[in-house]
C-alpha cells in the first residue's frame, strides 16, 4: 500500500514536473554568513534554479537546477552578477560595489 | 577552525606515571589566554573544566588556577568559558599544566541554524522568557505592538471599549498595568503613555519581542506583577539590519500605513539608524448600524533617530530621540463641520510624546564577566482628551536612571549584580475642572546574586529597595531559578513581589467612555501584590522533526490593589482600595511542532480564573476570558519564496457588567457568548521585495451593538465599556516591504 501511494505520487510528479535536474558545485568568494544568505536568496531566483545551499566552510554553493532551462555557466554569470566570484569568473564590478563592506571580498576593483 | 593548544604536565598527587591506570588522581592546571593589547598571557578565572560526558567539573579561580579530581567515566578534559573556543585535551598522558583558550571569532556574528524557530525559549535563561523573533512579529498584519501578539497564546490584546480605540493587553489574567514594558530594557510606556503605548511602536522597526513571565529581575524596577515585555529595535550596529528598508501597507476600512527607516555606518565606531511611521485612517465605518464609528480616525506620526557608539574595547553607548504625535477621534458620527460636543457624543483624543535615551556600557576586556551599565531616560507625554462631556488633559514628566555594576565572586558560579537607580515622575492632571499633581520621587539599589551550577541549576536571588517620596520605604525582593532534568527538559520558577502606584484615570481612561460617574471613595494607596510561579518545557525530536511542550501555572495575589467597581452601582463607579482578596490564577499549555519541514504548528490553551472582592462580594474581573485556545500553522516554501499562516483563536465567555438596561435591546446576559476568531496571510517573496496580504477576523464575526443605548449618550445610561468581541469585522489588507541589505 505504502509503496503503491510513492510509486503515484512518483508518477504524478514525474509527469507534472518536466524535470530532469543536475547538481553543479561553484566555488564563491563568500565570506560570511550574509553573503551565504544574499546568495543563496538571489540565485533562487534564478530561472532553472531548483535549490541552492552554500557551505560556509569551502565556499561552494551547490546549485540544483532543471538541465532544460538553465545550465553551470549561466549560473556562474549569476552568481557573478549579485557581486561574487564563481569559479574562475570574476565578480561584476557594478554588483560588487553594491555589496555591504563587510562582503566585498578582497582582489576587486 | 581548529585550535592549537599547549599542553603541559604538572605534578600530580598519585605517584604513578601511567595515565591509564585509575587511581584516585587530582589534575591541576591553569587556563590562561593571549592578551593582543599587552602581548603577554592573562589568566582566565571562571572557565569551566570538565570532564566530557559528565557533569563532574570545576571553575578556574581568580588566577586561572584549577584542581580537578580525575573521573574514572572520561579520558577527555573539556574546558570551556563563554565567548572562546572550546578545549578538548586527552589525558591520556597526563600532565596538563597550562591550556590556553582563544576568542571566539567574530562573537557578533552569531550563524544562526537554517531553520530556527520564530519563537524561542532559551535553554539557558533562568527566567521564563519567550522571545518573538522578526519571522513571528511578521506572521501577524501587525501594524504596531498591540497586533504582534496575535499568533502568541501568552498575551491576548483587546480593545477596551468602543469608542477610544485604546487597547489593553493581557497576561498572566491581568491587564497590561501590571505587566512591564520596556523598550531596549528600558521601561517605557507607563503612566499616560501606557494607555495607548502599545500602538507607539511600529511592526517593522522592532527585531524581537522577549516576554518574561512572572515577577521578573529586580534589576528593572520594582513595578512588573506579572511579567515584562521587552521589545528590541532594528539594531543599526547589526550587519543584517537593512541598509534602507520601505513598507506601505492598505487595508480595505482605508487604513493606510507607512513605513521606512534608513540605517548608516559612519565608520568602525559609529552607526545610526532613523526610522518612521505614518498612518492614516479616515473612513467612516458603522457596519452595526449604532451610529458610532466603529473604528475611529486616526493619524500618527512617529519618528525614531537612534546612535551607536562602539570602541572595540571598553565603551559601547547608545542614544536615542523618539517622538509621536497620535491623534483619534470617535465617538457619535457626525457632519464634518459640527463638533458640537453638546449635540454628538465625540471623543478626541491627541498624544504627544517625546523621549531621549542615552546608555553607557564600560566593560573590562580581561574580565569579561564584569560589566558596567548606565542608563538614563527622560519623557514627556502631552495627553488631551475629551470624551462626550468628560475632558481628561495631562502632562507627564519622567527622569529614569540607573546603574548597574555586575561582576563575579571568585569564579562564574557566583555572579551578583549591585545598583543604583532613580525615578522621577511628574503628573499635572485635569478631569473636568479639577486639577490634580502628582510628583514622585524614587530613589532606590538592588542586589541580585546568581548562583550557577554549570548550566544544570541556576538560582537568581534579588532584592530591591526604593525610598520612595510619599509612600517612605518599598522593598521588593524578587527570587527566580531554573533545573535542567536534562538538556531538554527543564522546570524554571519564580516568585517575588511588586509595587506600583496607580494613575486612576490614566489605568482606566475607558470609564469616560460611558455616562457613569466617577466617585473616589477613598484616597488610593499603592498597589502591592505577590507573584509566583512555575513552568515545565521539555523539547524533543519527532524522527528529526523538533517539537516542544511548555506548562506554566502562576498565581498573583494582590495586597492592595486600585479597585474600579462597577458592580455596586449602575451609574456609578466607585474607586476605592482593596478590602477583601484580589487574585488571578493562570494557567497554560502549549505545544510547538514541526510537523515536516517547513511547517510548524503550535496548540494552546490557557486558562485564567481572575477575581476580586467588590464592596464586600467576591466577583469575576469582569471582561476577562477564563478559558482561550490558540491553533496556529506556519508554512514556508523550501525555497522561502512563499510563507502562509494561519491562526484560529477560541475565546471563552466573560463576566459583563449588565446593570443598565439598553432601550432596544434588553438587559445584556450575565455572561458574554465564546467566539471563534480566524486570522491568514500569505506573502510571496520576490528578488527584492515582499508582497503580503491577508485577512483577519475572516469569519467577519462582530459583537452586535457593543454600545448601550448608544442613541441616548447623553442620558446616564450610556455604556460603551461591555466590549467582549471584535467590534470591526474582517479586515482584508495588503501590503509590500522592499529592503536593501
Amino acid at each position: 500500500m505504502k509503496k503503491g501511494i510513492v510509486l503515484l505520487i512518483a508518477m504524478i510528479a514525474c509527469g507534472y514536473v518536466n524535470a530532469q535536474t543536475d547538481t553543479v558545485k561553484i566555488k564563491t568568494s563568500a565570506l560570511c554568513e550574509q553573503c551565504k544568505e544574499r546568495i543563496e536568496h538571489d540565485l533562487s531566483f534564478e530561472k532553472g534554479v531548483k535549490s541552492n545551499t552554500m557551505d560556509l566552510d569551502t565556499k561552494e554553493l551547490t546549485v540544483v537546477y532543471n538541465a532544460m532551462k538553465t545550465d553551470p555557466q549561466k549560473i556562474r554569470v549569476a552568481i557573478t552578477k549579485i557581486g561574487y566570484d564563481a569559479d574562475t569568473l570574476k565578480a561584476d564590478t557594478k554588483a560588487y560595489k553594491r555589496l555591504p563592506e563587510c562582503c566585498r571580498a578582497p582582489g576587486h576593483q | 577552525m581548529s585550535f592549537r593548544t599547549i599542553l603541559f604536565i604538572c605534578a600530580l598527587l598519585c605517584t604513578s606515571l601511567a595515565a591509564t591506570v585509575s587511581c584516585a588522581q587530582t589534575l591541576q592546571g591553569k587556563v590562561v589566554e593571549w592578551d593582543e593589547s599587552m602581548k603577554m598571557e592573562m589568566p582566565l578565572a571562571g572557565a569551566n573544566i570538565y570532564w566530557l560526558g559528565t557533569t563532574n567539573g570545576v571553575n578556574s579561580d581568580a588566577e586561572g588556577n584549577f584542581s580537578i579530581s580525575s573521573d574514572p567515566r572520561s579520558k577527555k578534559l573539556v574546558v570551556s568559558f563563554v565567548g572562546y573556543q572550546n578545549d578538548t585535551i586527552q589525558t591520556a598522558d597526563i600532565s596538563v599544566q597550562k591550556i590556553l583558550l582563544k576568542k571566539s571569532v567574530d562573537l557578533k556574528e552569531v550563524n544562526v541554524e537554517a531553520r530556527q524557530g520564530t519563537t524561542t525559549i532559551s535553554t539557558l535563561n533562568p527566567l521564563n522568557t519567550e522571545r518573538l523573533n522578526e519571522g513571528e512579529i511578521l506572521k501577524a498584519a501587525c501594524c504596531n505592538l498591540s497586533e504582534a501578539f496575535e499568533t502568541n497564546p501568552t498575551i491576548n490584546v483587546s480593545y477596551k471599549d468602543a469608542v477610544t480605540g485604546a487597547k489593553e493587553i493581557q497576561l498572566l489574567g491581568l491587564s497590561g498595568i501590571y505587566s512591564q514594558l520596556m523598550t531596549e530594557n528600558i521601561p517605557n510606556m507607563r503612566g499616560l503613555a501606557g494607555i495607548y503605548g502599545l500602538t507607539f511602536i511600529p511592526g517593522p522597526w522592532m527585531e524581537s519581542i522577549q516576554i518574561t513571565k512572572g515577577s521578573g529581575s529586580v534589576a528593572n524596577g520594582f513595578e512588573s506583577t506579572t511579567g515584562q515585555i521587552n521589545i528590541e529595535f532594528k539594531k543599526p550596529e547589526e550587519k543584517k539590519t537593512p541598509r534602507f528598508y520601505f513598507n506601505i501597507f492598505g487595508e480595505e476600512n482605508s487604513n493606510a500605513e507607512v513605513n521606512t527607516f534608513f540605517k548608516h555606518k559612519f565608520n568602525a565606531r559609529w552607526s545610526s539608524i532613523l526610522m518612521a511611521h505614518a498612518n492614516y485612517m479616515n473612513k467612516t465605518i458603522d457596519r452595526n448600524n449604532d451610529g458610532f464609528y466603529d473604528l475611529p480616525h486616526s493619524k500618527q506620526i512617529n519618528l525614531y533617530n537612534r546612535w551607536n557608539y562602539h570602541s572595540g574595547k571598553k565603551l559601547e553607548s547608545q542614544i536615542g530621540i523618539k517622538f509621536v504625535m497620535d491623534e483619534r477621534q470617535g465617538g457619535q458620527i457626525h457632519p464634518a463641520g459640527d463638533n458640537d460636543r453638546t449635540k454628538y457624543f465625540i471623543s478626541d483624543i491627541l498624544n504627544q510624546r517625546a523621549e531621549a535615551f542615552g546608555k553607557l556600557g564600560i566593560v573590562f576586556p580581561e574580565k569579561p564577566y564584569q560589566s558596567i551599565g548606565n542608563i538614563l531616560q527622560v519623557t514627556y507625554h502631552d495627553f488631551n482628551s475629551s470624551i462626550g462631556l468628560k475632558d481628561y488633559k495631562a502632562t507627564e514628566k519622567t527622569l529614569y536612571y540607573q546603574s548597574i555594576f555586575q561582576s563575579i565572586i571568585s569564579n562564574t558560579s557566583h555572579q551578583y549584580k549591585i545598583g543604583i537607580g532613580y525615578q522621577y515622575d511628574l503628573l499635572e492632571d485635569k478631569f473636568n475642572l479639577v486639577p490634580g499633581v502628582n510628583e514622585q520621587q524614587v530613589p532606590g539599589a538592588f542586589g541580585e546574586y546568581t548562583y550557577s551550577y554549570l548550566e544544570k541549576f541556576k538560582l537568581v536571588a534579588g532584592l530591591r529597595v526604593d525610598y520612595h517620596n510619599e509612600y517612605q520605604w518599598i522593598v521588593t525582593p524578587r527570587m527566580h531559578g531554573k533545573f535542567n532534568f536534562t538538556d531538554d527538559l527543564i522546570l524554571r520558577w519564580s516568585g517575588g513581589k511588586s509595587f506600583r502606584v496607580p494613575y486612576a484615570i490614566a489605568d482606566n481612561i475607558s470609564v469616560l467612555a460611558s455616562s457613569k460617574q466617577l466617585v473616589f471613595d477613598e484616597k488610593i494607596k499603592p498597589e502591592e501584590a505577590w507573584n509566583y510561579g512555575i513552568n515545565l518545557s521539555q523539547r524533543y525530536k519527532i524522527f528529526t522533526h523538533e517539537g516542544s511542550v511548555t506548562i506554566d501555572f502562576y498565581r498573583t495575589d494582590f495586597l492592595n490593589q486600585l479597585i474600579a467597581d462597577q458592580y455596586t452601582d449602575a451609574t456609578i463607579i466607585h474607586f476605592y482600595n482593596l478590602r477583601g482578596k484580589s487574585n488571578a490564577t493562570s494557567f497554560q499549555a502549549m505545544v510547538n511542532q514541526e510537523l515536516w519541514e517547513q511547517l510548524n504548528i503550535r496548540i494552546a490553551y490557557k486558562r485564567d480564573d481572575v477575581e476580586a472582592t467588590y464592596n464586600g462580594i467576591p466577583e469575576e474581573k469582569p471582561l476577562a476570558a477564563r478559558d482561550r485556545a490558540l491553533f496556529n500553522i506556519g508554512y514556508e516554501t523550501k525555497n522561502q519564496h512563499w510563507r502562509l499562516d494561519y491562526t484560529l483563536v477560541w475565546e471563552g465567555k466573560k463576566r459583563l457588567i449588565n446593570a443598565i438596561v439598553d432601550e432596544h435591546y434588553g438587559r445584556l446576559p450575565d455572561y458574554s457568548p465564546d467566539f471563534i476568531f480566524m486570522n491568514a496571510q500569505l506573502t510571496k517573496v520576490f528578488k527584492r521585495f515582499e508582497l503580503y496580504g491577508g485577512a483577519e477576523n475572516i469569519l467577519d464575526f462582530r459583537q452586535d451593538h457593543p454600545i448601550i443605548n448608544a442613541d441616548k449618550p447623553f442620558s446616564n445610561e450610556f455604556d460603551a465599556t461591555q466590549v467582549w468581541g471584535p467590534v470591526d469585522g474582517r479586515r482584508i489588507y495588503l501590503g509590500v516591504r522592499f529592503s536593501i541589505i
